[in-house]
């Protein structure tokens, strides 16, 4: 083979044009390749937040349907302002099994200031009399009217609705409390979409004891070491997961 | 299915008839049958408990037949 005949010459001319060639067509479908990822990715995380805000106004709306039919009852309103725990839950328990199959998890009400505190929970009637001091309690004693938004407590992370509730003659005689565990949100959003969740939460806005206590009260495992020396991915936060599995 | 849905409908017309105050009735019914009229859609499924619930309490709340 002579390394300088024409023929030589156009071989390699050929063989440099078809490698260039290949290249970068292969660097043009990678590079295409990274961003319809990237437009796909983005456009589901994007679906899954439209998804969850239209599920979470969905079950607000329901519980403030649900809320406002008990917040204006009389007969309600008078065991409250009477303190009468036990009238109370002979009157409102029946209805709790309903609730129940309709997701509303939690159920509470609260006495007035001063001393805001559980009067009573429904799903779990044997424990009363703390204050919770949570931002949603402050507002809405701060406002007195309807407080919704999504609060971690001890009950666990849900979207909650506190409304006022008062006597005939206009008196506040407490508050009405429903909550919905988030949960079920995530549950619902996979059996719609076939697409795995989770949730993070910035460790940086959680206590540590009251994480470990709410797990303890739960029966979840607490796994705030889990992740105690990385960092998320996706957040760049240090952060802790609230389910520790996907969503199934 | 269907007659809970039905008889929801009959006690809302009642009310708009009656210009009572919705969720004051709604709230009563709800204490008195176990079930939240709001809660009840055409899908909801009918048992003879909440049904026979729903007509007692129509008839003492609002004197209506259901």
């Amino acid at each position: 083979m002579k390394w300088n005949s024409i023929r030589t010459k156009v071989l390699a001319a050929m063989t440099g044009c078809l490698i260039t060639g290949v290249t970068g067509t292969l660097l043009l479908l990678r590079s295409s390749f990274a961003q319809n990822s990237r437009a796909l990715a983005t456009e589901s995380v994007n679906a899954a937040q439209r998804l969850f805000s239209i599920l979470e106004a969905r079950e607000t709306s329901k519980m403030g349907a649900v809320s406002e039919a008990l917040a204006t009852n009389p007969e309600v309103s008078a065991a409250l302002a009477a303190r009468d725990r036990t009238r109370l839950l002979s009157l409102t328990s029946p209805l709790y099994s309903q609730l129940k199959t309709e997701g509303i998890t939690n159920w509470m009400f609260h006495t007035a200031e001063p001393g805001m505190s559980v009067f009573l929970r429904l799903h779990n009637p044997a424990k009363y009399g703390d204050e919770l001091n949570r931002f949603m309690d402050k507002e809405v004693s701060r406002t007195h009217a309807t407080v919704t938004g999504n609060e971690l407590a001890k009950a666990g992370f849900a979207a909650r609705m506190i409304q006022p509730v008062y006597d005939s003659g206009g008196r506040l005689t407490g508050y009405i409390e429903f909550g919905e565990e988030i949960g079920r949100f995530i549950h619902e959003m996979k059996s719609q979409t076939g697409d795995n969740y989770g949730l993070l939460l910035n460790k940086k806005f959680i206590n540590r004891k009251f994480w470990a206590d709410t797990s303890a009260s739960l029966n979840r495992r607490d796994d705030w070491s889990d992740h105690g020396h990385s960092w998320s991915p996706i957040t760049r936060r240090r952060v802790i997961g609230l389910f520790s599995s996907m969503a199934t | 299915m269907g007659v809970l849905y039905n008889f929801k409908l009959s006690i809302e017309e009642k009310i708009k008839a009656d210009g009572l105050d919705a969720a004051e009735v709604r709230g009563k019914f709800g204490l008195r049958t176990g079930r939240l009229m709001s809660l009840i859609s055409p899908s909801t499924a009918d048992d003879p408990a909440s049904i026979a619930k729903f007509r007692q309490a129509a008839k003492e709340l609002l004197k209506l037949n259901l």
